[in-house]
């Protein structure tokens, strides 16, 4: 698994939080006193629970994250509403829309973090499931976990 | 602020299906419904809607599943009986006197889209449970 990069700002910025994905084709770049973290990889998901987590502020310290900085080019991740199946906590930021990321930061904003998937079905991690203890796979509708490089039943 | 409506049941971690559960696929060529049956399939997309909603939902991601039926991906977003349905990519779980039902989301888009027409018993005790 492993920690891409650490989250560096100590204001606590929104967490964006719903339905996800991402567009890797198109890019945005990350305004002055901002930086946002990710908890999965591009083209993959998250659980629910996963989603809870990053929105309660947990350390996810040995989860998989990668914070973009300010003045960082990012893909155009974009933001749902979400559907009633979602256990959203009431102090995240929700959208009425499709919304995509450019939209949803602006300067100032502090570290936010993005509670929602980045998936992407044409994208090589499209299998990749981010839980909050670690990465699985579905294979054959079977569940496999990550452990050490190597895929074992879950 | 939260505008979420919470829906049934909802496990949003890793669920291992039990053995005993049967799976349903979300779909199957050449098993569809006709035009006669028109009115069962309507009924059909009404009780799996109501299921999605107050029914067990287990393995929730936070995404909206995509239905691949066809040669282009769709998203399962749809107008039904005047309301916008959307649905999170997530497998439902059905209790009935006997069996235990699993299937994806996705099934529910499909029945709505393709006029995919699953199995008669479990067409029947969905029916039967969520009419």
């Amino acid at each position: 698994m492993g920690l891409s990069c650490k989250e560096s700002n100590d204001k606590r910025g929104p967490v964006f939080a719903g339905h996800g994905s991402v567009n890797t084709s198109k890019s945005t770049v990350v305004p002055e006193g901002t930086s946002i973290t990710f908890f999965s990889k591009d083209g993959a998901v998250i659980t629910d629970d996963l989603g809870v987590a990053i929105e309660n502020w947990e350390a996810l310290n040995d989860s998989y994250h990668r914070t973009f900085e300010a003045g960082e080019s990012i893909p155009l991740y974009c933001l749902y509403p979400t559907c009633g199946a979602l256990n959203i906590q009431p102090t995240s930021t929700q959208v009425n829309r499709a919304t995509t990321i450019d939209e949803l930061l602006k300067p100032d904003m502090g570290n936010c973090r993005w509670a929602a998937c980045t998936f992407d079905e044409d994208h090589e991690n499209a299998d990749l499931i981010f839980h909050t203890d670690g990465v699985y796979k579905k294979i054959n509708g079977e569940f496999f976990v990550e452990v050490d490089g190597k895929w074992i039943k879950a | 602020m939260d505008k979420s409506v919470k829906f049934g049941s909802t496990h949003g971690g890793i669920y291992i299906h039990k053995n005993e559960e049967i799976f349903i696929p979300e779909f199957v060529q050449k098993q569809t419904f006709i035009t006669a049956e028109s009115e069962v399939k309507v009924r059909l997309v009404n009780a799996l809607i109501k299921c999605y909603k107050s029914g067990s939902l287990v393995n929730v991601r936070r995404h909206i599943a995509v239905s691949k039926v066809s040669n282009i991906s769709e998203k399962c977003i749809f107008e039904w009986s005047g309301e916008h349905v959307s649905l999170a990519d997530a497998e439902l779980i059905m209790e009935t006197d006997p069996a235990v039902y699993y299937f994806k989301t996705t099934l529910i888009y499909n029945v709505f889209k393709y006029d995919y027409k699953p199995a008669a018993e479990f067409v029947s005790n969905v029916l039967g449970k969520f009419s």
